[in-house]
Parts: structure tokens; sequence; C-alpha cells
């Protein structure tokens, strides 16, 4: 490396690099500043009292004198910048977060999550263990580059949470009434998203039906049936997979957050941690290599579903098929999520919030009694006409047309009581 | 262009030139200038075999060349190659045989210049640096997923500036308006293993002598010096691919040489008595020229073809008209009918080959 000479000077923004070669030298563009020197200070300019994030004034707020000042950040949406798959990517760890970070770790269930300098908390969002340290985070992984702000106003949630808890008429009665999440996290929690452009190419053994005619040597008559022709068929169909979300968190129950999505991606923006003023943020503990097997398990399926809505029949036999994955792309992003953790009866339950559409998703406790005597319901009326016509049918009556509704009615009873059953098992479940 | 382009000397008569005594000559054929033993003059001209070296004056440079290849190959290795040079044309004019071609080769050197010059500017391009991206390909047979990794090669384009100072040595830059032409029949020369300039082994052979000055040479100069000096400035960024490459520089101190390759010039006459010249690498022995065959045998032969089945067709009507009385006749004539037109189709293919293969060769 050497100085260039007074007579050229290099464009501006390029640095002088390493010259694998003497009397040349090398300029290029300086890579973008990452880490901030030192970590921002959540600290009013005005009264030096702790900012926050504030959803209404959609800026950085002291809550104290009132004073606001917008985030410096772009909404870039899906136009979002991507990365590929390299093998850099795939094996390096990360470069911080641009903020000397704590991590508030949570002894029950070990969830990590990122706070702000100064900032803690007592209580776990995801188990309500108050069995919580506060620790310096590792360094080591990846620094999200985009983040949708919060939307939804911590003063909403509430309503919100308290209207889903009284929805049902399956769960205990003291649901609605009681009090039971007081407090709402806002969390930024990790999400991967994944692009993948695929060429599927199947081969199968399609069937068509055909009508024939043959005769019937017992009737002696010509009749016609339906014989299938099958023949080797094969295709190609081009499959691409635009931003396919995937949890980069273990810590929150995979179905709960699949029950809070979507979310709108054209309101992703630049990450900046005035973002994270006065909010939580979960680090991924899936790591990338993790998530993209889980992202092109989700792929490759779509990929076989288009494949066999390519067949023109619905008699398959002996398919295969190949799917070339091609400019794969993945992006690491955090999205915001109301969690809260509340006890019922001594057991723990977990409600989300979208922090950005108000979707809810959650356990909710179930009284089983009710749905056992709504099951009894449905089943009574069909083992009622059973029990009614075995015995006509027996004595040589009419018995057979009670009989035959009461299997209806026990056919269809039966199928309710497992939708209902399941639904309730569902609603229980994490 | 360089204002300090060494100028060339023009030489009259027979003097001692490069530590040899050689004669200036021209050939009034293809107007090409040679250095030669006096007792080369009258002989034909290596290049064009068309006409015959005679004195006249050669515009040149003085100083002896920098480099030169020897000959590898002696005039007696060469026949092997000539044979099958030869042997690939099937009616061949009668001169166009592997001894005749041996007898009159010639050793000749060709030049090119050896330019060394400083290089001072700057440069800018898109610079391609390769990566490594995981991608895989899934397949589904019987229920069940494979997956196989695969590892692509790509390139990640950024941009790239800065100056250069640097001086090159010996960059190689023709001398010769037909130096394609040249590289073109006999294949390329390796000028790495290019010796210092020894008089001694340039006896008996002709010399070329430059038709590009260093000031027509010279845009050939800068060409070649632009793409070293492009090459370097990837070679300095560790980058695997260049584009859009602009270089904003100066060339100075430039120094021009020579130096010379061998050959091996003779010819042979075609039909009309016109000389075809081929030339022979004097080091991998590559033999290259036009081939071009024998019409006037092609003629003869097909003539000759044609005669034997007018003959075949007449025999045969005369045996077919005999046959109305003797049966037996009328088959063995409709016999030598068949062959009669079987020659006279056949008589076609000498007709035509040598027209189609001299169509190929020009």
């Amino acid at each position: 490396m050497s100085s260039p000479s007074p007579f050229w000077q290099p464009p501006a923004g390029f640095i002088p690099v390493e010259s694998a070669l003497a009397g040349v030298t090398v300029f290029a563009p300086a890579p973008a500043v990452e880490a901030p020197a030192a970590p921002p200070v959540f600290q009013c300019p005005q009264c030096g009292a702790a900012t926050r994030y504030d959803v209404a004034a959609g800026g950085v707020a002291c809550e104290h004198c009132g004073y606001t000042a917008p985030v410096q950040a772009q909404t870039v949406g899906q136009a979002a910048a991507q990365d590929e798959f390299t093998l850099e990517a795939l094996q390096r760890g990360a470069q911080g977060w641009g903020v000397a970070r704590k991590e508030l770790h949570c002894n029950a269930c070990g969830a990590d999550l990122a706070l702000a300098p100064g900032a803690l908390t007592a209580t776990c969002p995801f188990c309500a263990s108050n069995q919580v340290t506060v620790r310096d985070a590792a360094d080591d992984r990846l620094r999200p580059r985009f983040l949708i702000p919060f939307q939804l106003q911590p003063d909403a949630v509430k309503a919100r949470a308290r209207e889903w808890l009284g929805k049902g008429w399956y769960h205990p009665d003291e649901l609605s009434r009681s009090a039971l999440i007081e407090h709402f996290t806002g969390v930024y929690l990790p999400f991967w998203t994944f692009d993948a452009r695929i060429t599927a190419d199947w081969r199968a053994e399609v069937g068509y039906e055909h009508q024939e005619r043959y005769y019937d040597a017992g009737s002696k008559s010509w009749r016609t049936r339906t014989v299938i022709r099958w023949r080797w068929e094969t295709g190609r169909v081009p499959v691409t997979v635009d931003d396919l979300p995937q949890p980069g968190t273990s810590r929150v129950s995979a179905r709960l957050l699949e029950r809070l999505q979507p979310f709108d991606l054209g309101a992703l923006t630049d990450y900046t941690p005035d973002f994270l003023a006065g909010w939580q943020a979960q680090g991924y503990d899936v790591p990338l290599p993790q998530a993209w097997e889980a992202g092109k398990a989700v792929m490759r399926e779509r990929a076989r579903q288009a494949c066999r809505d390519d067949i023109a029949s619905a008699h398959v036999r002996n398919f295969s098929m190949t799917a070339d994955f091609a400019d794969e792309a993945w992006r690491y992003l955090l999205l915001p999520v109301y969690v809260a953790a509340y006890r019922f009866e001594g057991k723990v339950y977990q409600v989300m919030i979208n922090g950005q559409t108000g979707a809810v998703a959650g356990q909710k406790p179930v009284a089983w009694w009710k749905v056992w005597l709504a099951v009894a319901a449905l089943l009574v009326p069909g083992l009622c006409a059973g029990l009614i016509g075995l015995p006509l049918l027996l004595a040589g009556g009419v018995g057979i047309v009670p009989l035959v509704i009461g299997a209806v009615l026990l056919a269809v009873g039966g199928g309710a009581a497992i939708w209902l059953y399941q639904r309730a098992a569902a609603s229980e479940a994490a | 262009m360089p204002t300090n382009l060494p100028n060339s000397h023009v030489i009259e008569e027979a003097q001692t030139v490069w530590g040899l005594d050689l004669q200036p000559a021209g050939c009034p054929a293809c107007r090409r200038a040679f250095l030669a033993e006096a007792g080369r003059i009258g002989q034909p001209c290596p290049a064009c075999a068309r006409g015959h070296l005679e004195p006249q004056p050669a515009r040149m440079r003085p100083e002896p060349p920098e480099l030169m290849l020897t000959f590898t190959r002696r005039p007696a290795d060469l026949r092997p190659a000539l044979e099958a040079f030869v042997k690939e044309v099937w009616l061949r004019p009668d001169d166009f045989n592997a001894d005749s071609l041996l007898k009159r080769a010639v050793p000749v050197f060709w030049p090119m210049w050896l330019v060394d010059g400083d290089v001072a500017g700057s440069w800018q391009a898109e610079m391609g640096f390769d990566y490594q991206v995981k991608s895989s390909q899934e397949a589904y047979r019987g229920g069940q997923w494979t997956t196989t990794e695969l590892v692509e090669t790509r390139a990640r384009w950024e941009p790239r500036c800065g100056e250069v100072r640097r001086r090159y040595h010996n960059v190689s830059v023709p001398a010769l308006s037909d130096e394609q032409a040249l590289t073109g029949l006999i294949g390329a020369y390796p000028l790495g293993e290019a010796q210092p300039y020894d008089a001694g082994a340039m006896r008996g052979a002709v010399l070329r002598v430059p038709d590009l000055p260093p000031d027509s040479a010279w845009p050939l100069a800068r060409e070649a010096l632009d793409r070293l000096t492009a090459q370097d400035c990837q070679t300095a960024a560790g980058a695997q691919h260049v584009r859009q490459s602009r270089l904003n520089v100066t060339y100075d101190s430039l120094n021009w040489t020579q130096l010379l390759l061998p050959l091996y010039a003779t010819y042979y006459t075609d039909d009309s008595g016109q000389a075809q010249p081929v030339l022979i690498h004097g080091r991998t022995g590559r033999v290259g020229g036009r081939r071009l065959a024998s019409q006037r045998k092609g003629w003869q032969l097909a003539g000759l073809l044609a005669g034997i089945a007018l003959a075949l067709l007449a025999a045969g009507l005369v045996l077919a008209g005999i046959g109305a009385l003797f049966p037996p006749l009328l088959a063995l004539g409709g016999f030598l009918v068949v062959i009669a037109f079987g020659a006279g189709i056949g008589a076609l293919a000498p007709a035509l080959w040598p027209w189609q293969w001299n169509q190929r060769q020009r």
C-alpha cells in the first residue's frame, strides 16, 4: 500500500487496500461501518431520564418531559437486501449487534433476551419465571439488518388479550373475569426469511380413465366400464418462493408463531438500535443452516405439490421428482411480538400478540368438564335412537327406522365430538 | 504516440550486419525484404516462392537482435511431417512430394519486436472475486427426499482503482504485417525459450526484414502493453476476473529490439506451374501451406474411366443385340451395360474431387 501521487486522487469513499504486486496501488470502496464506536445512550437530552421507542410517536421519546426524536431509519420493505448462502456466511459467527449488549437469561426455560444497557426485568416473558439473571451477551452471532417496528401500542394489548381470553365457551369462566395477564413484554423475535427459485422436474405414471364396452357373460349383455390406462409422463415446473419466514427462536411455540403470521414485510426498516430502546429483543438460537433446512423442507413440499398440480389426472403412481434450487437467499429480521405468560391453576400458558397486525395466538386452559358434557350431548341422541330401535327390530317391528336414524346421529355426533376435542386440546397445547 | 520511437536505417548494399555478411534483397513479386548471403540472390523468394530474390535496399534497425529461437528440427527430421502433409492429397501435382519440398527447404528467420517500456498512470476496473455458495438438489423417490449438496462458484464484482508504475521487458509485438497468417499456418512459438542472439546460429539462413517499423507497430505494442498492465492491475487486486478496465497511462523509455523466430520455407509447383509456398515450424516441425490437388490429373483419370465406361457400354449393347439370337449373351450384355454405368458414374469422382478440395484450400 502507498499513498496516491499528487496527480491522481482516488474517488471519494475509496480507501487503499493491500496490493499483491509492487508498483500497482489498489483502492476499493470503504466498507460500510457496521458498529458504532460507542454504545448509544438511551437518555433524554433534555432531562436525562431514560428514553424508549414510542410506538405512537414513531420515535424515541421521554415519558418524563415529553421530548421526542424520530428514528433515523429507512423503510425498505421487501426490497431489503438479501444474502446468499456463501460458505463464509454459513460458517462465520456474527459481527455483533452494533450495541454493547447485556443479556437476560432465564434459568427456568433457558431463553436469552437482549436488553438495552441499564434495562432490567425480573420476569421471563416466555415462562413467567422470576429466576432470571443478567449477563454479557455472546458476540458470535449474525447481526440483524432489518426489523419491523412495533405498530400496536402497548395500551391496546391488554384489551385485545382480555377480549381473546373471553372467547370460547369451553374455557373456564374465571378466565375472562380475572386479570390474569398483567404485563405484556414487547419483544423483537428473530426470524429468517428465505427466497429460492426451484426448477422441479417430475416423472410419473399417469392414469387416464377410459370407458370401454365389454360383454358380461353373467347377464348376457353388453355393458360399459371405466378402465385406467397408464403411461409415463414427465414435466417441468418452475416454482418461486419469496420471503418464506422461519422462526429463529426455539423458546416460543412454533405453532403459536405460525398462527401470529403473516407479518407485512413491506414495513421492513433498516435496523437501528433506537428501535430497541426500552424494548427487548431475542437473539436467534436456531442457527441459519438449521432454519434453512426447515425452510427447504417447506419449499420442496411446495415444489412437490406444484408438480402434482401439473399432472392432468388424479391417478398417479411411481411419482418421482428432482428439485434444483437456485438463487437461494436469506435475511435475518427482527419482528415485533408482545409476549406474556400467565399461570392458571398452577400451569403456565403463553400468549403472543403480533406487534404489527394485532393478531393474537396463545394457549388457553380448557374446562374439560364442559367439553365432556358437550361430547356426551352430541353422542346421546344417536345412542338413544339405537337403544329404541334395537328391541323393536328384535321384536320384528319397525325398529330398522330408528336404528338407521340412530346410526346416522351417532356418526354425525361422533365426528363433531372428535372435532370439538381436537380444538379444545389444540387450544391448550403449546 | 510516443515521440521517441527509434528510426530505421537504410542498408543499400552487402555489408556486415549483426556479425554476418549479408546482402539486402527483395522479392519483386511480393515486395518483401530480406537479408541473405550473397549466394541466395536469384533463388526463389522464401515468402511467396513466385519471384526471385534481387538485390535492393532494405530499411531496418541496425542493432543486432536481442533474442532468438534456434532451429531444433534439422531438415532430415522434416521428412515424416512432410510425407504426412503430402499424403492427405489424393490427386496431387507431380511436384508436390516430400522429396521436392525437402530439397527446396530454406532456413528462414522472421522477426518480432521486443519492446521494453515504463508505464505510469491510473487505472480503474470492475474486478470479479470468486466466492462459493452452497446450493442443493433435492430428489423425491419412493416417498423419501434425498439431498445432494452442491457448491457453486460465483463472482462478486466490485470497483477498484489505483495507480500503476511499472517497467515491462521484452513485450513481443508483431514486426511483420503477415505475422498472424504465419502463426496461423504453423503455430505459435515458445517465446519463453528464447536465447541471446548468436550470429553463428544464423549462418546459411535468410532473414525477413520487418515491414512494420516501430512507428507502424506502436498501436500493436500499445495494445500489448495495455493488456499486460490490465493483467497486473488484476493481479494486484487479487481478482479472478476483470471487466470494464480503463487505463489512463503513458509509456516512456521505450526500447525496441528484435526477436528472431525460425522456420523452413519451401515450395512446390501446381498444375499451372505456379509456385505454392509451404512453411515448416523450426521448433515443432508443423507444416502449413495450401495443398492444391491436380485438376489435370483428375480430368485424366476421369477421361480414362469414361473411356472404359463407353467401351463397356458399346460391348454390352453389341452383346445384347446378339443376345436376341443367342439368349445367354443377353445377360452378359446387360451386365456389361450396368458395369459401364458404374464406371461412368465413378468417372465423376476424379473430375469433381480436385475442384472441391481446392475450393476448401482457398
